[in-house]
């Protein structure tokens, strides 16, 4: 076997083996693309298979092979440009007269005598220069342009051309000059074989190479798409989410649509910098969303008749769409369009539903850290009030309780000295009293705010407290009717006591028209209990739950009859949580309200068999 | 001997307040702004019962119990703070009581005078 021979072989079985890859695609995607190339490449293999098949059907013309050849030629070349056209479209007219000329070229070949006369081979040669030539270089003028993958693709197709070109110029100079046959004719086949190869790899360019040609970009996007997070214009991260993705994936455009946040609309940043609202169930878009899962269409205007003028006026040949998604909180869809089917490969799908993926990282990213940020700023600014409120009663109670220790001595002097001005002296010390007491509840609230209201750990009864309270409280109008039973709990005694002043003074304060007040302590599964019951005037159902935050004020409580901060219910849940205890309420307006406390019994009396 | 209270307090408006009400109850009453003070006052003319404020510029009421008890004095101190821990404070210099800011006239008499000598007790 000579080295031309073992060249032919390899030569002819790489051609075989592209035929059948390329032929089983064009069956499997049935695309105009895919079928051209799988008609490209079953010429090559004819034009190369003539001498074995006119031996196999008995026909020993070496000149009719030859003729038949010549015929083949001028269509490779016009199934090149038609390659061409699909990635980077060329004019129309163009196209037409190119498949003119071929089979001008043809009947030319048909019609010449046998042998061939050279001016006839010289211009079916020259027209697959000129053709595979102007083939290659619109592939190389669009690979400049494309991005990622799809350069690559079409880099390795201009090679293709221009190796294939170069191959039938050498066959052409081996015809005119015979004193270079046998070393063409092996260069020949060499470079025909390669550019054989580089076509396949860049027209059907194999799963495992796409993914290694998409590496380097999908590296990028994943590099950038951290800094995204960070990147403080939305429009500008949508931008070059978009850029990173198209980048990616090889295709010159790609849209990120943002969910809103009832996920009924998709919003979509136009070039000039408007957005444009979808519902997020049409489009192609849309059923990725609505159907969770990457979309792959292939013609979105059939698949979409609805929109199809769209597609078809935005030159929108082929979608891949994936729902943006991560951990069940959906962003929206990333959409790759491209305006030529064959710039997509179905696998892509997976990459697209990835990098999908991958932008919903950056979106919740984000989202995370403007809530982290928000949730700062409003820490900050509730502290600043708390700071000011509790710089404001610090300051407020020093000089107050110097007043009201001085009025109280004032009174104590006009009592000796039998002086007429008493009652206007006991209204000061009154209101006095009114105003420390705001103060110390800002003070409180502002302790309870950090958790340290209660600080003493001694054995208190609360049953005893409610007993020296109710006593305090006796007069006033009030009935109050005591029923205690022993209630021990461990905690600050003297905030307890608050506790319980608080919410009978609350009942008293409440119940303008006098009814009795019900105060009960028991101890019960555990926990000591304190009921306080009055028939005032109540808490509307909506108040209920906001009873115990603070500055919340019933809406049935006229301001100018009942004073108050809203702050002594929080600064009494405060205390009896500090105590792991809780606080609540039953009301019905104009019927009166239920206080109950409960905090767990220190248990000082109980069964042997609860210990 | 009759009852001697010192009070000490940074804020000259608090001692002047409890000096004028412990003295219309018949008390002698010395003030003093801080805990070095407190300690010229204790040693120049020595108290029977002592109001003292913790957190006070120069000298704290921590140090000034500290070296007030290591002289050995034995007069009984009251803690006079504002503080939400005022019990743990006291405990921690070991006072004999505690009275909250804020406090009306009358907590005031009854915390000083739960320590009144009595008339016929032996000075």
């Amino acid at each position: 076997m000579t080295a031309t021979t073992f060249v032919n072989v390899v030569n002819e079985l790489i051609f075989v083996a592209v035929l059948a890859v390329t032929v089983a695609r064009a069956v499997r995607l049935r695309t105009a693309p895919s079928v051209d190339i799988a008609i490209f490449f079953g010429l090559i293999v004819l034009a190369q298979q003539l001498g074995n098949l006119f031996e196999l059907l008995g026909l020993e013309d070496s000149a009719a092979a030859s003729k038949v050849g010549l015929v083949i030629l001028p269509w490779l070349s016009y199934f090149l440009l038609r390659m061409a056209d699909h990635f980077a479209p060329q004019p129309r007219w163009w196209m037409f007269g190119a498949l003119v000329l071929t089979v001008g070229i043809t009947a030319i070949g048909v019609g010449s005598p046998v042998p061939t006369p050279n001016p006839v081979v010289v211009l079916v040669v020259a027209w697959f220069v000129v053709g595979g030539g102007l083939a290659s270089l619109s592939f190389i003028r669009e690979a400049g342009q494309a991005p990622g993958v799809t350069s690559r693709r079409l880099t390795a197709a201009a090679l293709g051309s221009g190796l294939i070109a170069a191959g039938l110029v050498l066959a052409l100079i081996g015809i005119l000059l015979p004193v270079v046959g046998e070393w063409s004719g092996i260069l020949t086949q060499l470079l025909v074989t390669g550019g054989g190869v580089a076509y396949y790899v860049g027209f059907a360019t194999p799963g495992w190479l796409r993914r290694a040609w998409q590496e380097p970009s999908v590296r990028t996007f994943l590099a950038h798409s951290a800094e995204l997070t960070r990147e403080p214009d939305e429009q500008a991260m949508v931008r070059r989410l978009e850029r990173l993705s198209a980048e990616a994936m090889g295709v010159p455009s790609a849209a990120v649509g943002l969910a809103s946040a009832d996920g009924r609309t998709l919003r979509w940043l136009d070039p000039t910098g408007e957005t444009t609202d979808t519902p997020s169930d049409r489009w192609i878009a849309g059923r990725a969303f609505t159907w969770r899962r990457p979309v792959f269409s292939r013609d979105p205007a059939r698949d979409d008749p609805e929109n199809a003028r769209t597609y078809r006026e935005g030159n929108i040949a082929a979608i891949m769409a994936a729902p943006m998604e991560i951990g069940g909180r959906r962003y929206g869809v990333l959409l790759l369009h491209a305006p030529r089917t064959p710039l997509f490969a179905f696998s892509d799908l997976y990459l697209t539903g990835v990098l999908a993926q991958q932008a919903a990282g950056i979106l919740e990213s984000r989202q995370l850290l403007r809530e982290a940020a928000e949730v700062q700023a409003r820490e900050v600014a509730a502290r600043a009030k708390e700071d000011f409120l509790s710089a404001a009663a610090h300051d407020l109670r020093t000089p107050l309780s110097s007043m009201v220790l001085r009025v109280e001595l004032l009174k104590k002097r006009m009592q000796r000295d039998g002086s007429p001005h008493l009652e206007a002296v006991e209204e000061v010390i009154t209101d006095a009293g009114r105003v420390s007491e705001f103060v110390s509840d800002l003070l409180d609230a502002a302790r309870a705010e950090q958790g340290r209201l209660s600080t003493a750990q001694e054995p208190v009864d609360l049953a005893e407290l409610a007993r020296e309270t109710a006593d305090d409280l006796a007069g006033g109008g009030h009935e109050v009717r005591l029923t205690a039973g022993e209630a021990l709990v461990t905690g600050d005694r003297r905030r307890l006591q608050q506790v319980v002043e608080n919410l009978l003074s609350n009942a008293r304060k409440y119940s303008p028209d006098g009814g009795p007040i019900d105060v009960e302590v028991e101890t019960a599964d555990g926990a000591a209990r304190l009921t306080v019951r009055d028939r005032g005037i109540g808490v509307a159902p909506d108040d209920l739950p906001n009873l115990f935050q603070r500055f919340s004020r019933g809406r049935n409580v006229d301001d100018r009859r009942f004073s108050g901060l809203g702050l002594g219910l929080y600064i009494c849940r405060r205390i009896v949580e500090e105590h792991g205890g809780r606080i609540w309420a039953d009301s019905e307006v104009g019927a009166g309200t239920t206080m109950y406390v409960e905090i767990p019994s220190s248990g000082a009396k109980r069964g042997a068999g609860d210990v | 001997m009759s009852d001697h209270v010192l009070v000490v307090d940074d804020d000259p408006s608090i001692t002047a307040a409890v000096r004028d009400g412990l003295e219309f109850e018949g008390y002698r009453v010395t003030t003093a702004g801080n805990g070095a003070e407190a300690l010229r006052e204790v040693r120049d003319d020595p108290p029977t019962l002592i109001l003292l404020d913790m957190r006070m510029p120069v000298m704290s009421g921590w140090e000034f119990a500290k070296q007030y008890r290591m002289v050995g004095h034995q007069a009984p101190v009251i803690v006079m703070t504002a503080a939400a821990n005022a019990g743990t404070w006291a405990a921690e210099i070991e006072a004999d009581a505690v009275l909250p800011k804020p406090f009306t006239l009358d907590d005031l008499f009854d915390a000083v005078g739960r320590w009144r000598l009595l008339p016929d007790e032996p000075a």
